[in-house]
């Protein structure tokens, strides 16, 4: 059975891996009663990229991939290495009933795998 | 499928049928009237890619997509992406790539008349325009994005974006 947070950090590593922009990812959690609201359960990346362009926190959803061994949907919120500063004092809202949670490193070798 | 995954669904055929309407200038210019006409469904196609992937994490209600522009240059860039992720192979200097990628992506969204950089670039492919006491018509204006999408970088952004489209159908 596919195992949410593993493919989480896995995607991050991609991330990391295809863009030198991108400066930090984090995993983004939900409360139950949001995401009930959902309905299936979802990866949530909050990605600091510094080649992005400021718009504030702005989720995009892209569906499962399972052939690239991506096995659920997942949200990504690219913001700016300001805008996360905002966000973690309080300046920029995440969606209403999301946090910031675990930071995903990038992988020691440097290229994200 | 929830009534986000509906409206994502519309997006994603609009987007379908807008880059087809481009492709097939592509395909057979003697059919194009003018250059600004096959920039425009590129552009329309894009803001539509865009407006599925907000629409459907379902944060954003659909009117207020509906009636916003300018999320192509902040998007795109981050849903070509994505389908980097997903392919077998990379392409051939990623960085270079990924640059002219967002480089695309910035200008297109500038095609659409609502969006002018605070007036800095009045420049589009749909109105004429009034620049420095001079009257211009998308008719006559060189588009940085038609000559860019000739290049290599810009055939891998337009095969992203096919393929980015048609996941989401």
């Amino acid at each position: 059975m596919a195992d949410k947070h593993q493919e989480a950090v896995e995607l991050a590593q991609k991330h990391y891996a295809v863009e030198e922009g991108v400066k930090d990812i984090f995993i983004l959690n939900e409360t139950a009663e949001v995401e009930a609201v959902r309905g299936e359960p979802t990866i949530k990346l909050l990605e600091v990229n510094e080649n992005t362009v400021p718009s504030g926190a702005m989720p995009i959803q892209f569906g499962p991939a399972p052939s690239s061994g991506i096995n659920f949907p997942s949200v990504i919120v690219e913001v700016t290495p300001s805008e996360y500063e905002k966000i973690k004092a309080r300046e920029l809202a995440l969606p209403n009933g999301w946090e910031i949670g675990e930071r995903v490193p990038r992988a020691s070798n440097g290229n994200g795998k | 499928m929830s009534i986000a995954d509906d409206w994502a669904l519309a997006y994603a055929r609009q987007a379908d049928a807008d880059f087809r309407a481009w492709q097939r200038y592509e395909d057979d210019p003697r059919a194009l009237a003018a250059e600004c006409h096959k920039l425009l469904f590129l552009q329309m196609a894009c803001e539509k890619l865009c407006k599925a992937h907000l629409v459907r994490a379902g944060v954003h209600s659909p009117a207020d997509v509906q009636t916003s522009h300018g999320f192509v240059r902040k998007h795109l860039p981050a849903i070509l992406k994505q389908e980097v992720v997903y392919a077998r192979e990379r392409p051939r200097n990623l960085k270079w790539t990924l640059s002219q990628i967002q480089h695309l992506s910035g200008e297109i969204e500038i095609l659409n008349p609502a969006m002018t950089r605070d007036g800095r670039r009045p420049d589009n492919c749909e109105y004429p325009w009034e620049d420095g006491g001079k009257v211009y018509s998308p008719l006559d204006h060189d588009f940085f994005p038609a000559r860019l999408l000739t290049a290599p970088a810009g055939r891998i952004f337009l095969n992203l974006l096919r393929r980015a489209i048609v996941r989401n159908l």
